[in-house]
Order: structure tokens, then C-alpha cells, then sequence
């Protein structure tokens, strides 16, 4: 009998005296900031930075571009490059570079290595995805040289007003570290999370796949040492583990969505953080299925939802009806241009009817989106449509099975899903960019509307700015008259951070931007 | 008894076999590869970029060609690299797999000791309000899903009252102990053990039932021998019998039981790798993954089924 | 130390032999045996009384299940809702209805599928054994060292996604323990007297197996049974928990407790989670009861 009672007694005591042993929380005094930065549209790293579509919020703490978005993604801010300048026809761009800047290792930084960086990241053998999202590859690009030391020169193939913007995601490499790597070789390289080296404000220290990347302070960055010590990047299997530990002070920051951050409000121990994602949401009608190459189809669906009430309601006022995809209202034409497609059932009903659409047929509404925002919107969408008529059936996929459906417009009929558009990513809207086209026609869009395409050619070689935004503004215009997709809400992102970090700073730039946050200045206070 | 065991690691061979031809063609009838994992929706790629991808990891080869390829690297020792980020195979599993062997291994170990001495308690009490309390709880404990055991447990323990770390394996800001790594794998064991101890709990308690009731225990007592003596030298030995096949039974739940704890603590094993595989279709970690599971289940089963013939001389393999 | 009445066997001068012959008495005394232990009568009734509720939910439900309300979105308990409103302003008292009838559906569904290929595969291969259990035991290796994950992922994605196809997935792949345990019963009851006697009158296999094996197995696959029809609830819960499971609006206690892995809902619309954990730990626990009660009446001294 007593036996039991001791080997339970036992067994209690070791269990109790755990946590009393000693503290796990984390230790601030060595000014350290440890966040989850890429918590929620970031990801884990893979091996060469070229490969990563998203948190290079992070990255562009060891490595740096040529140029970046500001702090709130609205204009360029010169980086490694201080200047640059074009020809009158846009084939010819040179940038002028930063004089004195150093390697993490003590090397100075000079043209060659941008010419090594475009070269490598365009390389065929090196197989990046840099050439699939920058539009820089080498039918683009004819040459690209170092004129003196400070001085690099883009000689295009073709037109190009806005190359800058296209170069924010080329990361620039040290041409003496890895000249001796065989492009071929990169993607099983280790040198990337052992030894990197970069220009950016801090230094790699240890990484530890899926658990953290620590670094430490640049005293050598052009700015000036960066105030904090170490930086940390802890990596979370979902958001709400992420949250848990900054609840429990484990970490300082972490990427929230709008329901979980709503809830930091007015707490005085957290500071909020938010933006426009950028990211637009929409319906992708596949127009392959005869009764949605129906315009007054297409329109009944946009006047069957209330956008504006999920808005508010479902989603808690953290999005933002869209009229068009070009998710910047700066884009936007004039009101009295757009159709707000405001609710109106009655109207959807008529216009389904003069259309003689089909409902027995089955609509699978495919998306990849798994989160509470997005299945609950899902669901208020599903309802509103049912009130006219329309049965609609969503079906959630993992990225891969949704994108080896959707590339070939085949096994779904509607597609909801969401596009970095416009400023966020590129200087044009993503019609723009040469994608595989989903049907026949656009890069992501269902259907075929050669006057768009029309309308982004001409947009695409326009060098005067107030010309161009007028053109962008026409494509906004004829997306939203004939309704060419079911455009829902851009929403807003937030980040979290104790009230502890002084001069913090973020912002929920697509795939991380990179953006200028000022790293440099942060710090910890007690 | 040498001659059995060595048939059954003969046979194991194509049982291996099987397993990779079938995993394999599953993951490629499963629709998307790596190229659409790094397609990522809200931004685009153009077909030349995919293409390159592809060609680059050998897709656009027929897939029995990739298959014998990956067979005969495995012969020669080479695990391959990942799809997803370019790491060696091998070194991936290894890391993770020790993760996961320490949380799944002390989980087994605390719910195998505390589940049968549970069980040898209850079963003394056949029918007290121990053991009616015991039992009931050890239903709940089977009862009750791991995530929201480990949810409700992250949230009491972890936040409310901050006595444990809310996941992760190890400070980041410091090098672990022994001391931090207990810390670390405290709540996510406690959740992972509910079963095995729940399982074996009962377990053990039916076996013991079983064996006090059998006849040579009550001849035993019939001579008058103390019912100390009687349950520790002809019950309990002959009780664990039947639970020795829970710990080979008790492998796949465990890993299974894994993959949701160890994503609600973010502890970087097995379980949560397996769920990156699959969803980024990286079909050389999926398949360097089910390798290594599927050795560490087969001989497990062998391990058992030895340990059930040495216990029980009526069972004789030849 | 123990009660002493307790350890008395219950059927003290019972020959081998006598065994046939006294399984139809058993089965009476069976009956009132289970009807005396008053734990699994209560669990019985409580799972009645759940599945009446889940086949009533046409009636008793007070809104559509995916009828949404926006105003009323995520509202407490109140007259109205009883159990509150989720995100979109449906009613969790009506979708904790027909969420049972799925995660019932899927228990049952599952389970019978599961017991009938472990039973046949077990049986076979523990009567015969030699090549037949090789053979056997090597395909549920096989099983049992697959990754279920992989597979249900790969048919999900494959196969229309219905209540269906996940009872056939679940079912499909959880056969193995039940294999192995009939096996190993299997394996014991036919080295026993009875059983060599009536090969020994040359009574075919067949005969033996389903006449004079199976029925003493029977105890234990009542059990099992049961212990397998909670693990499929549960197994369904967590396919939806990686979003594998039974697609929307369709509500399953399984997907209704998935929205817990948001943070937001987890911890500030506590209704929208506990009703479905409450109702699938109760439903779990009933079922484990009541199979617990089964084996006693029917033989105590099976080991599960």
C-alpha cells in the first residue's frame, strides 16, 4: 500500500519541481529581439534566396537589393545603389553604388558583385525562380556590366520604364565567397545557413532549421551598428503557436491575422502593426464552362454577394471591397467610372434569368486558403448564393494539388483565391506578367480579353508616370464594367509586438517585401 | 529460433519493397509535384521557370526511371536531397528523427510504466472506487483527441500560468541542458503519453484479472501463500504477456499522435516533416521518411513477436 | 485486500467440451449481466439518446444547419441560438445535430468496414498459419508501416469528397490492430483441446473457425469494436484538423472543432468548440463503456 502512496508522491514532487528549477523565459537584459517574422505568409527558408517567394522581410536583414520599397511600399528607396538613370528609350539603365560598403567578412562591395548576382540568379543551371517572378532572365536582359567599381549598366532586349522596381528582389551576392560554387551546385549548398555573408545590418550566427536563424550586429553596416546585439527568427508550425509565445513573452513579435489582432487592441503592453496585404481576393470564373463566358452571369454573382456586409461582419472591417484587381486606391479610376455592383438579390435573380443559367450544373468553388477569414467568407458566400439559386460547393486543396488543377482549367469552376497585384510585387498589375495563362487567355483569369491585354501593352512601355496610372486606371475600369472576375476585398495584415521594442517597424508587404524598416535603429527596452 | 529470425528479415525485403513501389506511385498519382509547391498562388511564374524546375529535379523523366534511379541511390547509402530546400535527406531525418524518438520515446516509456502500474493497481481493487475512477479516466484518456488535449494543456500550463515553455525543443537565446530540454519536452509528453497510458492501463488491468483468476493462482493460494508474493511472483510476471504486443501495437498511434502534438508545440520531429513533405510533394524526404518509419515498425513487430515467444514457451516459432 | 466474491470463476467445472453447448445459455446470462453493470446501461442510454438526437435534428433543429444570419454572427448562447452562432451566424445547436450524424456515420461506417477485413485476415492467418499467416502478416506490415496520412491525402484529393469516401478511407486503413488481436486469439483458442478434438471428427475449417473459433473471439472483438468505432470519431476529427476531412458546409463535430485551432475562437467563442469536443468525448466515452460492459457479460476474463 505504501508503496503506491511513495511512487506517486515521487513521481508528483519530480513533475512539480521542473519548472521552479530554473527560468525559460527569455532573457532580455542582452538586448536580444527574438520574433517569429515568418509566421503566417512568410515561410521557411530554402537554400538560395533566389528560390524563396516570401519572408524576405527577414532576409533583407543579411542581405541587401540594389533598391527597396519604403517603409509603406509606395515608392522606391535607393539601397545599395544610390541612384540610377536611363536611356531615353528604356534599354539602358545605370545605377551608381554605394561607395564604402563592407561584407560582413571585410570585403569591400563593388559592381562585380551585382554583375555576379543578376547573372547567377538568371542562370538556367542554377534553376531559381528569380527569372519567374522578376521578369528579369536572359531574353530580357541582354547585358549586364560593371562599368568602374561603383558603376553597373542594364542593357535590355526590350523597353523597360520601370526596371528598378523589377530588381528589389535580386539579392546581392559576394562575388568572392561563392565564385568557385558551380551554379548547379547552389541548391544543395550549405554555405547559405553556415557561412552566409551579405551587407545587410546584421550578421548570421546559427541557424537551426524549423527552430531559429540568430544573428548578430554589423558594426561594419553603412548605415551604422545596429542598436540591438542579436536579432532572432523563431519558426512556428501555425500562428496560434506563434501567439501563445509572445503572450508568454517567449518571442517580441509575430505576424497575427485580423481576428487574432483585433484582439491585442488597446492593450497597452502590445503595439499593432498593419497595412493593405496588397493581396486582392477574388473569384476566378472559369469561363471554359459556356455559362460563365455570360457577362450578365458573371455580374449576377458579384450582385448576389454582399460584399460589403462579410466585410464588416465576417471579417471585422479588416479588408476592403476591391472594384478591380490593383489593389492601390490610388490606382483606381474615378467612382463614376466603376460599377459597385452594391447587394442586389433581385437584380441577380434577373439577370441570372435573362442569361438562362443553368443551375443543376455542379460548381466547384476550389481554394487554397485554409483559414478562419477565409473559410468563414467561403461559407457567407455560399449562403448569399443560395438565396439566388446558385448551389456552390468549396473545396479546400493544399497548394500543390490547387495549382496542378488550376494551371490547366481543368476539375474546377470557380477558383477563389488571392493576387499580389500591381505596386505590391511589379509595376504592372499581374496580367502583366507573362504567367502560364489559366484557360487560353490571361495569366490568371478565366476568360479572353484581348482589350486588356491591349490595354497592358501599351501600359507596360509607357515612361510618363500620369500616363501610365491613367492606363492602369482603363484596365480597372474595363475589369470592373464587364466583370472579367468576381473581385471580393483586399485585406488588411497585421503584426503584433510588445511594447518593449523601441523604433520597431513593420509592414505586410507580399512576400515580405523587401522593405525599408530601419533595423538599424531598433532596440529593447527593459 | 536464429533461423526465424533471419527468414523474417528475408521476408522483410519485399514487404520494403512494396511499401516504396506503393508510396511512390501514390505520391504520383497525387496531383501537383515540387514545381507547384513553389508556384505560389498569390504571386505567378512563367512556364520557362517551371520548366527549369522541373527538369532540374528530374521530373520530366518517366517515373519508373526516377524510381529505379532513387532504388539504386538507396543501395548505394544516398538518401538523395530535399525538393523543398535543397538539404541531404539523410541529415534531415536524422536530426528530426531524434527529436522524435526523445518526445515519442519518453512518452512510451512514462505511459508504459505509469499505465501498468496503473493497471496492476486497479486490477487489485477490482471494482473500488479506485478503480472505477481509474478506469473511467483512463477513458477519457482515449477519449479525448491530442489536439485538443495539447491545445487546452498549451493554454492552462504554458500561458495562463507560464510554467512551462509553450514549444519549441530548446532556448534560442542560449545552448539547451538537460534541464531546458525536460522543460521543453514536459507538456507535449504529457499530452503524447495520454494514450499509451490510458492503453496500457487497461491492458495490464485485463491481463491481471485474467492471470489472478487462473487456476495455478489459486492453487498458489489454496497452499497459502501471501497474496504479496502471489501477485508479484505468479500474476504480474505472467500479466505482462499480453502488454508487451501494446508496445509494438502502440507505434503507429504514437507517430500518428506525433505529427498533431508535435505541430501544436512546434517541436521540429518527425511528425510535422511529414506534413512538410507531403505538402510540398517532396517526394525524396517522403520517401528517405517512410524508409526509415517503416524499418523502425517491422522490427518493432519482430522485436515483439520474439519477446512474446521468449515470454511464452507455448508459442514456438520454427 | 480485494473482494472475495469477485474471484470466484463464474463457471467453475466447465470442460472444453461443454463450451458448445453452453454459449446459447451464455447468451442470456449474458444479457443480464450487462444489464447489472450499471456504467455501460447508462452509456447505453446516453448514446441512444445521442443517436435519436442526431437522426431527429430535422425536427428538433430550430434553424438550417448552414443557414447564415450575419447579424447574429458569433452570438453566446442565448434564446434564440442555444448553443450560440459561429463566425457566419449559423446555429451551433443544429450543426452540433447533423455534425453528429456524420461523425456517426463515420464511427459506424468505418468500424464495420475495419472489423470485417481484420476479422477474415485474422482468423485466417491465425488458423492456418504457415504461409497463409506469412503472407497475411506481411500485407498488414505493409499497412501498418503506411503512412495513413499520405494515402488519405492522395484519395481525398482523388475522390470526391463525401462522407463516404471518408468511411471507406478510415475504414480501409485502421483493419490492422484488429488483424493482429483476432490472429493472436485465433492462435491461442486452437491450441486447446475442444478444437483438436473437433478436427479430430473431422468437422471442415470453416466450420471450426466461424462455429467454434470466432464466438470465443467474440468477447474481445466486442471490445475492439468498440474501442475502434471511438477511434474512427476520432480519426475523422482529425482529418478535418489538417483539413482532410468532411468538406463544408457539411458540419462535422470533427471540422466544428477545427475552427479551435484559431486563436480568436479558441479562446473567445468558447461555444463554438466545447459543444463538439463535449459531445465527441461523451459519444467516445459511451461507446467505451458500453463496449467495456459487453466484455464483461459475455466473458470476463477476455484480455482486450
Amino acid at each position: 500500500m505504501n508503496l503506491w502512496k511513495k511512487f506517486v508522491l515521487v513521481a508528483l514532487l519530480l513533475v512539480l519541481a521542473i519548472p521552479l528549477t530554473v527560468s525559460f523565459a527569455q532573457d532580455t537584459s542582452g538586448n536580444t529581439l527574438i520574433g517569429a517574422f515568418d509566421v503566417g505568409p512568410g515561410g521557411a527558408p530554402a537554400v538560395i534566396p533566389y528560390m524563396d517567394t516570401a519572408g524576405r522581410t527577414w532576409l533583407s536583414k543579411i542581405w541587401s537589393p540594389l533598391v527597396s520599397w519604403n517603409g509603406d511600399i509606395s515608392v522606391l528607396e535607393p539601397q545599395l545603389a544610390t541612384d540610377w538613370s536611363s536611356n531615353e528609350d528604356f534599354t539602358v539603365w545605370t545605377f551608381n553604388l554605394r561607395e564604402g560598403v563592407l561584407w560582413h567578412d571585410g570585403e569591400p562591395f563593388t559592381a562585380d558583385d551585382v554583375v555576379f548576382s543578376l547573372n547567377l540568379a538568371m542562370n538556367p543551371e542554377a534553376a531559381t525562380s528569380f527569372p519567374g517572378f522578376s521578369q528579369l532572365s536572359r531574353d530580357t536582359v541582354a547585358e549586364v556590366r560593371a562599368v568602374d567599381d561603383l558603376t553597373v549598366e542594364f542593357v535590355l532586349t526590350q523597353a523597360n520604364p520601370r526596371l528598378p522596381y523589377n530588381l528589389i528582389l535580386l539579392w546581392i551576392l559576394p562575388e568572392h565567397a561563392l565564385a568557385d560554387l558551380a551554379p548547379a551546385d547552389y541548391q544543395n549548398s550549405d554555405w547559405f545557413f553556415t557561412e552566409a555573408i551579405g551587407t545587410g545590418p546584421f550578421m548570421h550566427e546559427e541557424f537551426q532549421r524549423d527552430q531559429f536563424w540568430s544573428l548578430v550586429a554589423n558594426p561594419n553596416y553603412w548605415r551604422g551598428a545596429p542598436k540591438l546585439d542579436r536579432l532572432i527568427n523563431r519558426y512556428f508550425a501555425d500562428e496560434t503557436s506563434a501567439i501563445l509565445a509572445l503572450e508568454a513573452g517567449e518571442i517580441q513579435f509575430t505576424y497575427a491575422s485580423g481576428d487574432v489582432a483585433l484582439g491585442f487592441e488597446g492593450n497597452a503592453d502590445y503595439q499593432l502593426f498593419s497595412g493593405p496585404s496588397g493581396v486582392t481576393n477574388y473569384m476566378i470564373f472559369n469561363e471554359r464552362d459556356p455559362r460563365f463566358a455570360d457577362v450578365r452571369v458573371r455580374q449576377a454573382f458579384l450582385y448576389a454577394i454582399d460584399r460589403q456586409a462579410i466585410v464588416e461582419t465576417v471579417l471585422r472591417g479588416t479588408a476592403q471591397v476591391v472594384p478591380c484587381i490593383g489593389a492601390f486606391p490610388a490606382m483606381y479610376p474615378a467612382a463614376e467610372e466603376l460599377n459597385d455592383y452594391a447587394y442586389n438579390p433581385e437584380m441577380a435573380r434577373q439577370l441570372l434569368a435573362e442569361a438562362g443559367f443553368d443551375a443543376s450544373q455542379p460548381i466547384e468553388v476550389v481554394t487554397y486558403y485554409d483559414s478562419q477569414f477565409h473559410s468563414d467568407a467561403l461559407a457567407a458566400i455560399q449562403a448569399f448564393l443560395a438565396d439566388v439559386g446558385v448551389t456552390i460547393t468549396p473545396i479546400r486543396q493544399d497548394v500543390p494539388t490547387y495549382n496542378s488543377y488550376f494551371y490547366t482549367g481543368e476539375g474546377w469552376t470557380i477558383s477563389y483565391r488571392g493576387v499580389a497585384s500591381g505596386l505590391a510585387n511589379f509595376p504592372f498589375p499581374f496580367y502583366e506578367v507573362g504567367g502560364q495563362p489559366t484557360t487560353d487567355g490571361l495569366p490568371l483569369s478565366g476568360g479572353e480579353y484581348p482589350e486588356l491585354i491591349d490595354l497592358l501593352a501599351q501600359a507596360r512601355v509607357e515612361g510618363d508616370q500620369d500616363a501610365y496610372v491613367g492606363l492602369i486606371q482603363d484596365t480597372c475600369a474595363f475589369q470592373n464594367q464587364n466583370a472579367t472576375e468576381g473581385y471580393m476585398w483586399t485585406a488588411i495584415r497585421f503584426g503584433v509586438a510588445s511594447s518593449g521594442l523601441q523604433d520597431f517597424y513593420w509592414f505586410p508587404a507580399p512576400g515580405g517585401g523587401p522593405f525599408e524598416d530601419h533595423p538599424e535603429l531598433w532596440s529593447v527596452s527593459e | 529460433m536464429q533461423k526465424y529470425i533471419f527468414r523474417r528479415l528475408l521476408i522483410g525485403i519485399p514487404v520494403f519493397l512494396s511499401i516504396t513501389i506503393i508510396i511512390f506511385g501514390l505520391i504520383e498519382i497525387a496531383p501537383g509535384d515540387i514545381t507547384d509547391y513553389f508556384i505560389r498562388p498569390e504571386l505567378n511564374m512563367t512556364n520557362e521557370a517551371e520548366e527549369a524546375i522541373r527538369a532540374r529535379f528530374g521530373l520530366d523523366q518517366p517515373v519508373t526511371v526516377r524510381y529505379v534511379n532513387w532504388l539504386v541511390n538507396v543501395l548505394r547509402g544516398d538518401l538523395g536531397f530535399r525538393y523543398t530546400n535543397g538539404q541531404p535527406v539523410a541529415a534531415t531525418i536524422g536530426q528530426r528523427l531524434s527529436a522524435t524518438v526523445l518526445l515519442a520515446g519518453t512518452a512510451l516509456i512514462v505511459g508504459s510504466v505509469i499505465g501498468v502500474a496503473l493497471g496492476v493497481f486497479t486490477a487489485l481493487r477490482q471494482y473500488s472506487v479506485w478503480d472505477f475512477l481509474l478506469t473511467s479516466v483512463s477513458f477519457l484518456g482515449i477519449s479525448i483527441p491530442s489536439f485538443v488535449a495539447g491545445i487546452i494543456v498549451l493554454y492552462i500550463f504554458a500561458i495562463k500560468l507560464g510554467w512551462f515553455p509553450s514549444g519549441g525543443m530548446r532556448p534560442v537565446d542560449r545552448d539547451p541542458t538537460l534541464l531546458t530540454t525536460i522543460q521543453y519536452l514536459v507538456l507535449p509528453t504529457f499530452v503524447l503519453s495520454l494514450a499509451p497510458i490510458a492503453n496500457f492501463m487497461r491492458y495490464t488491468r485485463f491481463a491481471m484479472l485474467e492471470v489472478i483468476r487462473a487456476d495455478y493462482v489459486r492453487t498458489a493460494r489454496g497452499k497459502g501463500m501471501p497474496e504479496n508474493r502471489i501477485t508479484w511472483r505468479h500474476g504480474f510476471p505472467n500479466a505482462l504477456l499480453p502488454v508487451i504486443t501494446l508496445f509494438g501495437l502502440s507505434l503507429p498511434a504514437l507517430v500518428v499522435g506525433a505529427v498533431f502534438t508535435e505541430t501544436i508545440f512546434s517541436w521540429p520531429g518527425m511528425g510535422t516533416l511529414y506534413l512538410e513533405a507531403v505538402n510540398g510533394r517532396d517526394v525524396p524526404l517522403l520517401m528517405g521518411m517512410n524508409l526509415v518509419i517503416a524499418l523502425v515498425v517491422l522490427v518493432a513487430n519482430l522485436v515483439t513477436d520474439l519477446a512474446y515467444a521468449v515470454a511464452d514457451p507455448r508459442i514456438r516459432y520454427d | 485486500m480485494t473482494d472475495k466474491t469477485t474471484r470466484q470463476p463464474i463457471a467453475v467445472l466447465v470442460t472444453d467440451e461443454d463450451k458448445a453447448k453452453l454459449e446459447k445459455r451464455d447468451d442470456k446470462r449474458a444479457l443480464r449481466r450487462f444489464l447489472r453493470n450499471r456504467p455501460a446501461v447508462i452509456a447505453l442510454g446516453v448514446l441512444l439518446i445521442i443517436i435519436l438526437l442526431t437522426i431527429g435534428a430535422p425536427l428538433i433543429e430550430r434553424y438550417r444547419y448552414d443557414a447564415i444570419d450575419l447579424r447574429a454572427r458569433a452570438s453566446p448562447p442565448n434564446e434564440l441560438h442555444w448553443l450560440g452562432t459561429d463566425g457566419v451566424g449559423r446555429d451551433v445547436w443544429s450543426r452540433l445535430l447533423n455534425g453528429g450524424q456524420v461523425s456517426l456515420v463515420v464511427g459506424f461506417g468505418a468500424t464495420l468496414i475495419a472489423t470485417l477485413i481484420g476479422t477474415v485476415l485474422g482468423a485466417l492467418s491465425g488458423y492456418y498459419r504457415g504461409w497463409v499467416d506469412m503472407v497475411i502478416m506481411r500485407i498488414t506490415d505493409v499497412f501498418m508501416t503506411f503512412p495513413s496520412i499520405i494515402i488519405m491525402l492522395t484519395l481525398a484529393a482523388m475522390l470526391p469528397r463525401t462522407v463516404w469516401t471518408i468511411v471507406f478511407i478510415i475504414g480501409g486503413l485502421s483493419w490492422t490492430g484488429t488483424a493482429r488481436i483476432v490472429r493472436s486469439q485465433v492462435m491461442s483458442i486452437r491450441e486447446q483441446e475442444y478444437i483438436l478434438a473437433c478436427r479430430a471428427l473431422g468437422y471442415t475449417d470453416g466450420r471450426i473457425i466461424t462455429v467454434h473459433i470466432l464466438p470465443n473471439v467474440f468477447g474481445s472483438l466486442v471490445a475492439l469494436v468498440t474501442f475502434a468505432i471511438g477511434s474512427a470519431i476520432l480519426t475523422e476529427a482529425g482529418l478535418s484538423f489538417l483539413g482532410l476531412g468532411v468538406p463544408p458546409p457539411t458540419p462535422s463535430w470533427g471540422n466544428m472543432l477545427e475552427t479551435a485551432r484559431n486563436l480568436d475562437i479558441l479562446r473567445n467563442l468558447p461555444w463554438m468548440w466545447i459543444p463538439p469536443a463535449i459531445m465527441l468525448v461523451i459519444t467516445v466515452l459511451s461507446v467505451n463503456f458500453i463496449g467495456d460492459g459487453v466484455r464483461d457479460a459475455v466473458d470476463p476474463r477476455m484480455v482486450i
